[in-house]
């Protein structure tokens, strides 16, 4: 029987059926849906191949008194992690337990993973891997509108646009059936991408497709500042949409004062006749100005920094001085990365949040959740630390000495991974659930095997807000386990006094429950009512609430009803290039692989596409090395050294080295990055460090 | 407030004052317990003087200029007084006298008076003769430009190239006359100056450099011509002065502190007779002169701001990066470092291109970029820029900088299917190249969907279908299915030329 579910990669959520076969595999074929359209990258053609992986888990994994990972029983398992949790509670109080989650993990999984940590190990200390992915954003965007979800409105609603500006994102790479949504708005000369390198997506804007600005890495917020600057002299802003929707805009007006062109030229690299051009296409396509439509995007190149949500800030600030925001046709949005980085970030997986969005220290919060998990208010942790502390007390004196971690392999995407696994290597007791023995599993003292995306049932939350079902379309293999099972056992074995339900259907009724009233309401989700087909996008407070495809069209979702400007000032990078560290490193990703590549390294397609890292280099830059097509090439940062052969390329600044994240030991690039993390999201530094680069 | 509280006079509110004022905010810590008082001879909020050329230009307007307020701190109470003017500071008492009658105690006193333009023209009245300089002058010089028709800047160095460039947009017949031997004599050489003079006589400004003296001619109180010494005469109805500034030096030197061009400091920004004066910005001498730029006087009220706050000084400063950037419609000037010093064992590359608009001289010494003239050439002046300023790699052979990049080393890439190469990727979505393409129309897939069931191609974002299908075309010319039946035509535009081959071998011969 055919089954209709979503790819196990991005947040795209490209459509396919899922065809069993024999061999105990599923057979991939794409399927219409407004966001794929269709499409499949090469990823998800080849996706099924991990499902029959002879590299994937099976049984539980437990150190033995070797050293060495061995194969064990559950109760095996079981009684390892008991006996470690309760010994270092006993120590050192609930707080010695911690919890690293991910944005892959089904919503079912990501609401489970954060009662599991509260109700059942009493521990504050959860984060997960959304942190070094869609937190830049996620603040900003909450801080200015009160609500955050990637895109406010249907992505196929880009199509009709005049102008797009994608700041630091690469979608035709990370998402390419998106691609697309573009075709429109590059007909209409109207793409404008700001990005360090000519991506995959920068280049769409050739041939009359529109503007690549290719500015310095981490100068993107000067970008931004520079062409409000520009719109502000123009008397392009909508001042009627300003000051009937808007507080802050006489002092964002003001900041931007100190940003005219050459400033931003000298900053950014950027000539003041190409910002110029961008502002006035941009302005041009907003409705304020008579236009058919435009809408500003960002991606993880301008939030993945120490200071991204401040960039962007600086981007909505430009959008809502256009009167984008909150319009049918236009927009700001951000491009969701992981599968569910959308729905994770919304049910507990965050160090401060509950179900729904809401603040762990909101009484109210509190009591509405503890009622639905059945336990004292009171009993309900506060708010723990965010993903990078979290990583760095590993260990330590007053920090967790066992940490379970789920769906993520922070020892290769992790910033400073070096410097990861020394904390990891720390513990008294890893425990790491996963399919693979990703590099992180491969540190743990408890592995437990479970089921891929084919194999379970749940929902995700695509990049769009809008709830998917997962579907299982083959049986997992027998000693595989489900997460919900394992929390439910172990919960148990803990004596935990709240019940873990053990069905997904089940789960998102409690779910529902427990979002219910809160800013990301999934109260009229239910798997019954997504099965019937119906689009639901959240809020959605009940069954008879049709969703929201389209937010914040008559308020935003502050008190006020208002959206709120910040103000924003650039700061430099935090690791700037010095005499021994002249070029900066970029770091990001391939269409071939997928995160730490855990998966996707197991697919022999796409290994033969991009089989090891690479580090992209400009002919003037290599020239000056001396190295060829091909030569190893040595970049070493104050906290690393990776080697990986040269690709030379024009693409790319001759100031710049790019390197790909995917790939771990000696070849992972983030043995480099800088671990300095944005003061208000935890986003640590990735897009960009100083390098010193030599032939190796 | 308690009785321990620094009273601080700061005398000027300009972009410099501005900058202090939101630094110290900034720096200030839970100790700091500063009472500043700001006395600004304006009555406008401090405003961003460098756009005013933009203002006239029409590029942007007066609202757009005004600065932001400076970051507040709980530690410091701020009080601005504008449209008042400091007139008198008696060192002994401590106070500050001002022309609204108030006076101002203090412990320290920042002067940050900035500089009054120098109008270097001869006339018996002054209808008519002005500069450009704050608010009120372009508030002024906009309204006037609005039923005039002859101007007549006088300086060509880059404020006045930028404001005659901004008149011209208006509509404006305009003189240019400039004093030295060519235009913007201390930044750029002969050649390069050429070439910005061709460029704004393209403009249709009037340019007279080598011109000593300019006298203005009125005819009862209306200004009427201006008479140059070279003997030219040039009907006007203004003359505005864009001729350097003097450092407004005057109450400093009042009140005994030792003047030279500016108000002297030292490295401590203070003035070696009185270590509670200070001067920052555009009034200031330091041991480097009086540059008359932004970016160092700002760097200047970053380090006072420390000291003001007693904290310990920032690394030693570094010399100033000399980055002089034109801004005005239709012509792209930029010089870099100390262009008309001779450097021992640099090396110079440049591409001097009259008829092109363009001339770029490159200096280069120990693997970096150390001065650079850039006339007509906007990326290379960016690319130049970031270059100087951040030290970054520059190509081995310097003549690489004198044009973009990109130009340089670029690789058309085709997608005509003779001659795209066989590794080409077609469909980067699915990793399919043309060869992929070409094996599987040689084994039956003859259309769209063949090709995409067998290959993927197509099946990502869709955006490499034409390219295929120009492929499938061309393969079909090659290798018919059946001579006699008529080709099928594929949707997209099938560009391929005629492939000369009637076999898959030659086919595949072809695509090699």
């Amino acid at each position: 029987m055919p089954v209709e579910t979503h790819c196990p990669y991005c947040a795209l959520q490209c459509a396919m059926t899922l065809t069993p076969t024999t061999g105990g595999g599923v057979e991939v074929a794409p399927r219409d849906f407004p966001t794929n359209r269709g499409g499949l990258c090469q990823k998800g053609w080849t996706s099924a191949t991990v499902l029959t992986s002879p590299d994937r888990l099976t049984t539980p994994l437990v150190r033995d008194a070797h050293g060495a990972l061995t194969q064990a029983s559950w109760e095996q398992a079981y009684e390892r992690i008991v006996a470690g949790v309760r010994a270092a509670q006993q120590a050192a109080g609930k707080d010695a337990v911690a919890v690293f989650g991910g944005g892959g993990l089904t919503n079912e999984k990501s609401y489970t993973i954060g009662k599991f940590a509260r109700a059942a190990l009493g521990t504050s200390r959860i984060d997960y891997n959304g942190r070094f992915c869609m937190s830049s954003a996620a603040a900003a965007g909450g801080r200015a509108f009160g609500l955050d979800r990637g895109l406010p409105f249907p992505l196929a609603d880009l199509g009709g646009a005049a102008s797009v500006l994608l700041v630091g994102s690469n979608l035709a790479e990370t998402m390419p059936p998106s691609v697309q949504h573009l075709a429109g708005v590059r007909r209409r000369g109207g793409l404008i991408v700001v990005d360090p390198r000519r991506s995959a997506t920068a280049a769409l804007t050739e041939d009359g497709g529109g503007i690549h600005l290719q500015p310095l890495p981490g100068a993107d917020i000067v970008v931004l500042l520079g062409l409000l600057h520009l719109l502000v002299a123009a008397g392009d802003t909508d001042e009627g949409y300003l000051a009937g929707r808007v507080d802050g805009w006489a002092e964002v007006k003001a900041s931007c004062a100190l940003w005219w062109p050459e400033r931003v030229e000298r900053v950014t690299g950027i000539p003041t006749d190409e910002l110029r051009a961008a502002a006035r296409l941009f302005a041009a396509a907003a409705p304020g100005n008579g236009g058919a439509g435009a809408y500003l995007l960002t991606g993880r190149g301008a939030e993945q920094h120490a200071h991204g949500t401040d960039t962007v800030t600086a981007a909505i600030n430009l959008a809502l001085a256009l009167g984008l925001v909150g319009r049918v046709g236009s927009g700001y949005g951000c491009v969701t990365g992981q599968g569910n980085g959308q729905g994770g970030r919304e049910h507990g997986q965050k160090a401060d949040q509950l179900p729904g969005y809401r603040k762990i220290d909101d009484p109210a919060a509190r009591a509405h959740v503890a009622a639905v998990w059945g336990v004292e208010e009171e009993a309900l942790p506060g708010a723990g630390l965010p993903a990078v502390e979290l990583l760095d007390a590993l260990g330590l004196p007053g920090g967790p000495s066992v940490l379970f971690v789920h769906g993520a392999n922070p020892a290769v995407s992790g910033p400073d991974a070096g410097h990861v696994r020394e904390r990891l290597a720390a513990l008294d007791l890893l425990v790491v659930a996963d399919f693979v023995l990703s590099e992180t599993a491969q540190l743990a003292d408890v592995v437990l095997p479970v089921p891929q995306w084919a194999e379970e049932e749940g929902t995700m939350t695509s990049l769009e807000g809008r709830v998917l079902r997962r579907r299982r379309a083959a049986a997992s293999p027998p000693e595989v386990r489900d997460e919900l099972q394992i929390w439910h056992d172990l919960a148990q074995l803990l004596g935990s006094p709240a019940h873990f339900e053990t069905d997904p259907d089940r789960v998102m009724d409690e779910l529902a429950r427990a979002s219910s009233g809160g800013v990301a309401d999934y109260g009229g989700v239910a798997h019954g009512r997504l099965d019937g087909g119906e689009p639901v996008f959240w809020p959605c407070p009940d069954l008879d609430h049709p969703g929201t495809p389209r937010l914040f069209l008559d308020r935003f979702a502050t008190p006020n009803g208002r959206a709120r400007m910040v103000a924003v000032t650039p700061r430099p990078v935090d690791d700037d290039l010095r005499p021994d560290a002249p070029v900066h490193l970029i770091t990001g990703r391939l269409l071939q692989h997928y995160q730490s590549g855990a998966q996707t390294r197991l697919v022999p397609e796409l290994m033969r596409g991009e089989p090891r890292a690479f580090v992209q280099v400009h002919p003037v830059l290599a020239e000056r090395l001396g190295v060829e097509e091909g030569a190893d090439l040595r970049v070493t940062s104050s906290r690393g050294t990776v080697t990986a052969p040269a690709r030379l390329s024009t693409d790319i600044r001759p100031d710049c080295v790019f390197v790909p994240f995917h790939f771990p030991g000696e070849q992972s690039v983030n043995l480099l990055t800088n671990p300095a993390t944005d003061p208000i999201s935890g986003m640590p530094e990735f897009k960009v460090c100083a390098v010193q680069v030599v032939p190796a | 407030m308690s009785t321990c509280t620094q009273r601080i006079v700061v005398i000027g509110h300009g972009m410099v004052a501005a900058r202090l004022l939101d630094q110290i905010g900034r720096d200030a810590t839970e100790h700091t317990q500063l009472g500043i008082t700001v006395l600004g001879a304006e009555p406008h909020r401090p405003y961003n003087r460098l756009l005013l050329g933009e203002v006239l230009a029409g590029r942007t307007d007066l609202g757009g200029l005004t600065l932001p307020d400076p970051t507040i701190h709980d530690g410091i109470t701020l009080r601005v007084c504008r449209g008042v003017t400091a007139v008198r500071i008696d060192r002994t008492a401590r106070l500050v006298y001002a022309d609204d009658g108030s006076v101002h105690p203090y412990d320290r006193v920042v002067f940050a008076t900035g500089a009054e333009p120098r109008i270097p023209v001869n006339t018996s009245q002054p209808q008519g003769v002005r500069a450009l300089r704050d608010l009120d002058d372009c508030r002024e010089l906009l309204a006037a430009t609005a039923h005039l028709r002859h101007v007549t800047v006088v300086g060509g160095g880059l404020l006045g190239i930028e404001l005659a460039c901004a008149l011209r947009t208006r509509g404006l017949e305009v003189a240019l006359v400039h004093r030295g031997e060519h235009l913007m004599d201390r930044q750029l050489p002969a050649d390069a100056a050429t070439v910005v003079r061709d460029q704004l006589s393209q403009l249709g400004i009037h340019v007279h450099t080598g011109i000593e003296d300019t006298t203005a001619h009125h005819e009862q109180d209306r200004l009427s011509s201006v008479l140059l010494s070279d003997g030219t005469e040039h009907r006007t109805d203004l003359v505005v002065a864009s001729a350097g500034v003097q450092p407004r030096t005057a109450l400093a030197a009042e009140a005994g502190l030792p003047v030279r061009d500016g108000i002297v400091v030292g490295d401590d920004l203070c003035s070696p007779a009185d270590p509670s004066m200070a001067a920052i910005g555009d009034c200031a001498e330091t041991a480097d002169g009086c540059p008359g730029l932004l970016a160092p006087g700002w760097e200047q009220a970053d380090r006072l701001a420390r000291s003001l706050l007693g904290q310990p000084d920032p690394p030693a400063r570094q010399a100033d990066p000399m980055i002089v950037k034109l801004k005005a419609v239709g012509l792209d000037v930029l010089t870099v470092g100390e262009t008309s010093l001779p450097m021992p064992g640099a090396r110079t590359v440049s591409l001097h291109d009259p008829q092109g608009g363009r001339s770029v001289q490159v200096t280069v010494d120990g693997g970096r970029v150390v001065a650079a003239v850039c006339v007509g050439a906007p990326k290379v002046a960016a690319e130049l820029t970031l270059s100087y300023e951040r030290a970054t790699v520059i190509p081995v052979d310097p003549a690489l900088l004198l044009v973009p990049a990109a130009t340089t080393a670029a690789v058309p890439i085709s997608d005509n299917p003779t001659t795209m190469p066989s590794a080409a990727t077609v469909c980067r979505c699915n990793g399919v190249d043309k060869k992929m393409i070409i094996d599987a129309h040689l084994a039956g897939a003859r259309d769209l969907a063949a090709i995409a069931a067998r290959t993927r191609a197509t099946t990502g974002c869709g955006g490499c279908r034409e390219v295929v299908c120009g492929l499938l075309e061309w393969m079909d010319q090659a290798n018919p299915p059946d001579r006699d039946v008529a080709q099928p035509k594929h949707d997209g535009n099938g560009t391929g030329n005629t492939p000369f081959v009637d076999s898959p071998e030659q086919a595949q011969e072809a695509s090699r």
